[in-house]
């Protein structure tokens, strides 16, 4: 039984079929407690589809909007003002990629935390922020209240950030590539805290990425994101051990690893198509090693194991070496 | 922060000071002094008196002090046109006149500035945000002394609503204190205009709307706290438009305040009171700029860790 | 809808410039000498005659030639405030940005000191002190607007100083001045000329305020403002000789500050509506 279930969601630049589509056809399903990352490169859409759940995107791609998103049975994309805002922050909550700009500058943490905490319904505010900034690992808690986010590090206002999305106790929380902005050494302490607050509070989450280093990471299940539409998707271990779509094949091999050192690392040739560029059917066919005249007919996502599927016309055959 | 407070507090008496040794050397530099200082009805004994007493036959420093000094004890001279009357009295005489209004001309400023800033950002782009856009490049536009003239006639004289001028009645402030706050009017509307839909796109907005947010808190407390810094840091520029307002509204509504003492000063050649009027709106003004500078330090935080 | 008003402004723009350079040469009348006979004569429309299209002012002069006269007056004006005080706020601008250090911090309380008075009253008092004129008028604008420029260039000069075109000419063994003439006064022109646009606007109220307050230029050369003044006391009966310089005032300040937005979203978005 699903938490939420995204069916046939398509956005577009404006109204009308031949608008250029950022997204097409995408349906995904996230389970409850189960973390799904969401991986692509820059340009295939993952942001957007993380924005479009919350209806959070610019009014001209909110009119180009068309499909379901399911709530517990309830469309998100039919909800009027007040069921919707009882859904944000309620129920589905957001981490956003930039710290510095998430907080709003000319309030207090505590004030930015307490504003949350009292849409939950909380009484006890100052101790409940105090708590929630202690559940972040964030130290001398009560001190920080009244800090301004300037004065903190990035590391420590994406924390707050998180502070701030959980604060109402959401089911689902989609983060939107929160380590990016942050230096690298301290990314993977951020990811084992979210593992953590996820796990202590039984949330969803659905997390947006480009580095497949941070899926492997956190994420239970992965979909592979190319030009607006889902190439692929399966269990962590699966994907890794044995991908079928030949982009996330290629994704998976230009990832440096420390075991085998080749002499050069493999590159993708060609680069993804821009909006309104797209190639007729599979739009990954123009680089694909395995391209054949059929794929200029989108293929069809293919279940090829439990839970494993993949979108491609070749999908059953071995890789290339 | 004490460092800071004080810091301004220095820079502001420095500006006082720069201002009165400009207009010190102004007075004495320029041809004959006395003359200036008396007018034309002097006596020998006067000049004889006048020179005496600021020492104009002593070096130009020892001069400045003691123009300082007689400053501080509130002398500034006598008004040579008004009939020997103590050139300070004169001035704080009218004072409260000119304070009134610019202080009604401000906040009619501020608060239709906001608040039609505030609308033509959240309807961007429809037909009430073309309408604001070009009220505020005719605001921007329009001298204020024609403003006032054409108000007199069309408002005062042809449709007999308000009186044409002078002073006393609430309604005598409406057209001065329209004519006076329509340029920066204009001004503040672009300023919160432009603030709004950058704070609007920003992402601590979009976390505000996450967080399910009525959209009235959304704009009201997120959004617009963010633009109302633009509108404080350009305070200044404002009160300097407003002076150079109020000699010009006042003088075209036959406002008793300082504005128009100084234009019927300039006019009688009346120099000891036209330099108490400069340095007194003078210290007004800088006296101004330190409170929206303290103001600011109040609401953007992060104006309290820099230097 | 904003490329007609953008070239609206611009076609506006360049009537008045026009009007200001070849205007005089053209109008029949004298703008300084009027017959007291066609005194107070009204416009064409409202009973006056062909003679006088915008009618008389109350020494009989034509108002046309008059307007246009202000025309060239308010154009003179701004230009040699603008080349004044852009020479000047640039250089110092330039040199605090690019020299840094004490010099910077010492040129830039100066401007800090130089904004925060009201000069406006400085102008009034250098000018009740020796009389409206020209020179005076001119000497009073630019101080009011020198320290835009300086802010402007030190801001830009900071900004492009950084830029790695320049440290190759450094390194290349360029002297300073060659840097600053090739590399970074280009760079921050478009900046200047954006503050200067704007400015124009500024320089034609204030110098209208001026001469209206009877210390800016002097009489009787017909600047728009001291013509305004001249009407005020029988705007009732006579108002068109108020009216029309006022008028003129504000369009061609409309068109300036149409231009300078336009101007101001091309060059630096982030400067938007904030040039108050």
């Amino acid at each position: 039984m699903s938490l939420l279930s995204i069916r046939n969601l398509s956005v577009r630049l404006g109204r009308g079929a031949e608008a250029p589509a950022i997204l097409e056809e995408v349906s995904l399903d996230v389970m409850p407690g189960e973390t799904l990352g969401l991986v692509g490169e820059s340009g295939s859409g993952k942001s957007t589809l993380g924005m479009s759940v919350l209806r959070l995107t610019p009014p001209r791609l909110a009119d180009g909007t068309s499909g379901e998103i399911l709530w517990e049975g309830r469309d998100i994309l039919k909800m009027r003002g007040r069921e919707l805002r009882g859904l944000r922050g309620g129920e589905i909550s957001m981490i956003l990629q930039d710290p510095m700009a998430s907080l709003n500058p000319v309030f207090s943490i505590g004030a930015q935390l307490t504003e949350a905490l009292r849409r939950a319904g909380r009484s006890d505010l100052l101790k409940a922020a105090e708590a929630a900034l202690a559940e972040v690992r964030i130290p001398s808690p009560a001190d920080r209240l009244r800090a301004y986010p300037h004065q903190m590090s990035g590391g420590m206002r994406q924390r707050v950030v998180s502070a701030i999305g959980l604060a109402q106790e959401p089911r689902l929380i989609i983060c939107d590539e929160p380590t990016t902005a942050l230096d690298a050494t301290i990314q993977f302490q951020f990811l084992d805290l979210l593992r953590a607050l996820q796990e202590a509070h039984g949330m969803a989450m659905l997390f947006v990425t480009h580095d497949f280093g941070v899926v492997a990471r956190i994420c239970d299940r992965v979909a592979v994101m190319y030009a607006g539409r889902i190439v692929e998707t399966g269990p962590v271990r699966e994907i890794f051990r044995n991908p079928r779509h030949p982009y996330t094949r290629a994704l998976l091999a230009a990832v440096p690893s420390t075991t085998a050192a080749p002499d050069r690392l493999p590159v993708i040739e060609g680069a993804p198509p821009s909006i309104g560029n797209r190639p007729e059917g599979c739009a990954f066919h123009p680089r694909c090693p395995l391209a054949g005249p059929d794929c200029q007919r989108q293929p069809p996502m293919e279940t090829l194991a439990p839970r494993h599927q993949a979108a491609c016309w070749r999908a059953r055959e071995e890789a290339v070496a | 922060m004490t460092r800071l407070i004080l810091g301004r507090l220095a820079e502001a008496l420095a500006a006082l000071l720069l201002m009165s040794l400009a207009i010190f050397l102004l007075s004495r530099v320029t041809g004959d002094p006395v003359a200036l200082l008396l007018g034309d009805g002097a006596t020998a004994e006067d000049r004889d008196l006048l020179i005496a007493q600021l020492r104009l036959d002593r070096p130009l420093w020892e001069q400045y002090l003691s123009f300082l000094g007689n400053a501080l004890t509130g002398d500034f001279g006598q008004s040579v046109a008004a009939g020997r009357r103590d050139a300070l009295e004169l001035v704080l005489d009218r004072l409260p006149a000119s304070l009134s209004l610019a202080a009604v001309a401000l906040g009619f400023t501020l608060v239709t500035g906001i608040a039609m800033g505030v609308v033509a950002a959240i309807t961007r782009g429809s037909a009430v945000d073309v309408f604001v856009r070009i009220v505020a490049l005719l605001g921007q536009s329009v001298p204020a002394f024609w403003l006032g003239i054409v108000l007199i006639y069309v408002v005062a004289v042809h449709w007999g609503w308000l009186p044409t001028s002078g002073y006393g009645t609430p309604a005598h402030y409406v057209l001065p204190a329209l004519t006076m706050g329509t340029f920066t009017l204009a001004a503040v509307t672009r300023l919160v205009r432009a603030s709004m839909l950058d704070a609007l796109g920003s992402e601590y907005i979009k976390l505000a709307r996450i967080k399910g947010l009525p959209e009235a808190t959304v704009i009201l407390k997120h959004a617009l706290s963010n633009s109302l810094i633009p509108v404080v840091t350009f305070m200044g520029a404002f009160f300097a438009t407003m002076i150079t307002g109020a000699v010009v509204v006042e003088t075209v509504f036959a406002w008793p305040g300082i504005g128009r003492l100084a234009y019927e000063s300039i006019v009688s050649r009346d120099f000891p009171v036209i330099q108490t009027v400069v340095l007194v709106i003078t210290a007004c003004f800088i006296l101004a700029n330190f409170c929206v500078d303290m103001l600011y330090l109040a609401i953007d935080p992060r104006m309290r860790d820099r230097g | 809808m904003q490329k007609f008003t953008f070239r609206a402004a611009l076609v506006l723009l360049a009537l008045f410039v026009l009007t200001a350079v070849f205007g005089p040469y053209l109008v029949e009348h004298d703008p300084l000498k009027g017959s007291l006979r066609a005194r107070l004569e009204p416009p064409l429309w409202a009973g006056g005659s062909a003679e006088h299209l915008l009618g008389t002012d109350r020494l009989g002069r034509d108002m046309l030639a008059r307007i246009v006269s202000g025309a060239r007056i308010s154009l003179t004006v701004c230009v040699v405030v603008i080349a004044i005080a852009g020479s000047i706020g640039t250089a110092i601008g330039t040199l605090s940005g690019y020299v840094g250090g004490w010099l910077d911090r010492i040129l830039m309380r100066l401007v800090d000191l130089a904004l925060s008075l009201p000069v406006i009253l400085l102008a009034l008092l250098i000018g009740a002190v020796s009389g409206p004129s020209f020179g005076n008028i001119v000497l009073v604008i630019s101080l009011v607007l020198w320290s835009q420029y300086a802010r402007m260039a030190r801001g830009e000069t900071l900004r492009v100083k950084n830029e790695d075109y320049v440290d190759l000419a450094r390194t290349s063994g360029l002297g300073h001045v060659r840097i600053i003439a090739r590399h970074i006064l280009p760079n921050i022109a478009p900046a200047l000329i954006v503050v200067a646009t704007l400015q124009v606007g500024v320089v034609i109220v204030l110098e209208a305020s001026l001469s209206f307050l009877g210390v800016g230029v002097p009489p009787p050369n017909p600047s728009w403002g001291s013509m305004v003044a001249d009407g005020r006391s029988y705007v009732v009966t006579a108002w068109w000789v108020s009216l029309f310089p006022g008028i003129a005032i504000l369009l061609v300040v409309m068109a300036v500050n149409i231009v300078g937005d336009a101007l101001t979203d091309r060059i630096n978005p982030a400067l938007r509506g904030r040039t108050a």
